[in-house]
């Protein structure tokens, strides 16, 4: 389906498929820049629905932040029926079937109140991330923990049917806590560090909520009833086997909130 | 993941930002691009130099000409760009140090000093950081 979509792409458009984005463990199937315009195109599969398995709304969120406010999101599902689901969910700007056209010049992104939100929270999202991948963990408790107004809204957005289902991640003080991962092999570190990524994203962000969960906890962190949290993360350095971008890992467990700890023993037990 | 996926996303990057639409830079921006995947293909000491030059030309006029799609003074190097985009509250000033240390110092001394040659570790974590400092710029601009 990926190379149907590019076979039908404007010839002069400058695209690529999968792409290794800095900050991005599952970016957008493909992206595509043409005279000034980027789009993000999202495949949906047959069975596959979005807000689910791999297009959960965390994805599609980060996605959001890791990616120029003008860029438009558009969505292409297998079947007219699917295509019709996911315009509903208001998640994408676009929303067609896998027999149209793709990219006709005329994409605008949407005043939706899902990119809205998106735009008034990029700016504390952004603030994180450069805070925990600059400072080590311990360094920053000493630094800003004090600041920090009222809960997180992770503390406020989980409860019990929400709880992380892994093995890696735990919760504590209202964080997250990402363990070591070491021993595992690239393809298992990334799941960790993937599957992490999108847990944080889901509770920081009320994402069981969808769209409302959204909104509310913009309302908290905008009336400074909350703040967003600072995980924590003993993401390896080095993964085994990862020819290019090492600390890529890292950054993209930090741009999820995830403060790479300094030291490593002590910061992990100290965060449980 | 290959590095060529990384060096395509820094081209769409380019290629979708509005800012940069209309700069008459454009084409030598890509053209530079290209260049990053040949020497890229060069296992060498002087690919990993050729790759690093190359990608800091393609940040530095890529900044630069986003600085003057902005109206802003045009910058006279990275450390000036970096220093616009800080001021005009694009990055943050920790953000902006950390580029300095992790990119400006060790491509001026490759680019500057005699018989200084970059080894692979030293030559990979320097390009992340240069894919990772031109992203986060042209994804808040």
């Amino acid at each position: 389906m990926v190379r149907a979509v590019v076979r039908r792409l404007p010839p002069r458009a400058t695209t690529v498929v999968y792409p290794d984005h800095p900050y991005l463990l599952q970016p957008p199937e493909i992206l595509v820049g043409h005279r000034g315009a980027m789009t993000a195109i999202f495949l949906l599969g047959d069975g596959e629905r979005l807000g689910t398995g791999r297009h959960v709304l965390a994805r599609y969120l980060l996605c959001r932040f890791a990616l120029p406010a003008h860029a438009v999101f558009l969505v292409i599902a297998t079947r007219p029926d699917l295509a019709e689901a996911a315009a509903d969910a208001e998640v994408a700007d676009k929303v067609v079937s896998a027999r149209a056209r793709p990219l006709t010049g005329s994409e605008e992104r949407l005043d939706s109140r899902w990119n809205v939100v998106i735009d008034e929270l990029r700016g504390v999202h952004l603030a994180r991330f450069a805070e925990a991948w600059a400072t080590p963990v311990r360094l920053r408790d000493e630094m800003v923990q004090r600041d920090r107004p009222g809960w997180s809204t992770l503390a406020m957005n989980i409860d019990d049917h929400h709880w992380p289902r892994s093995r890696h991640l735990d919760v504590s003080a209202g964080r997250l806590v990402l363990g070591r991962l070491e021993d595992r092999s690239a393809a298992q570190q990334w799941a960790a560090v993937s599957s992490a990524s999108l847990a944080a994203a889901r509770l920081d962000y009320g994402l069981e909520l969808g769209v409302n969960g959204l909104h509310r906890t913009a309302g908290l962190l905008r009336g400074r009833d909350a703040h967003l949290a600072n995980h924590v993360g003993l993401v390896p350095l080095r993964p085994p086997g990862r020819a290019f971008d090492p600390e890529k890992f890292m950054r993209a467990a930090a741009f999820a909130g995830f403060s790479p700890a300094l030291r490593p023993e002590t910061a992990f037990d100290n965060a449980l | 993941m290959p590095y060529s996926k990384r060096v395509q996303l820094l081209r769409v990057m380019i290629d979708g930002h509005h800012l940069l639409s209309g700069s008459k830079k454009l084409s030598a921006i890509a053209g530079e691009t290209n260049k990053i995947t040949r020497a890229g293909r060069m296992s060498t000491d002087s690919g990993w130099l050729l790759t690093v030059l190359h990608t800091t030309r393609t940040l530095d006029t890529t900044l630069a000409e986003v600085c003057v799609a902005k109206r802003w003074p045009r910058p006279k190097g990275l450390g000036d760009s970096l220093h616009a985009l800080e001021a005009h509250a694009v990055i943050p000033p920790h953000v902006r140090q950390g580029f300095i240390n992790s990119i400006v110092k060790p491509r001026n001394r490759y680019m500057h000093e005699a018989n200084a040659m970059p080894q692979k570790r030293e030559a990979e974590a320097l390009l992340s950081e240069m894919h990772t400092c031109l992203t986060q710029v042209l994804s808040s601009t």
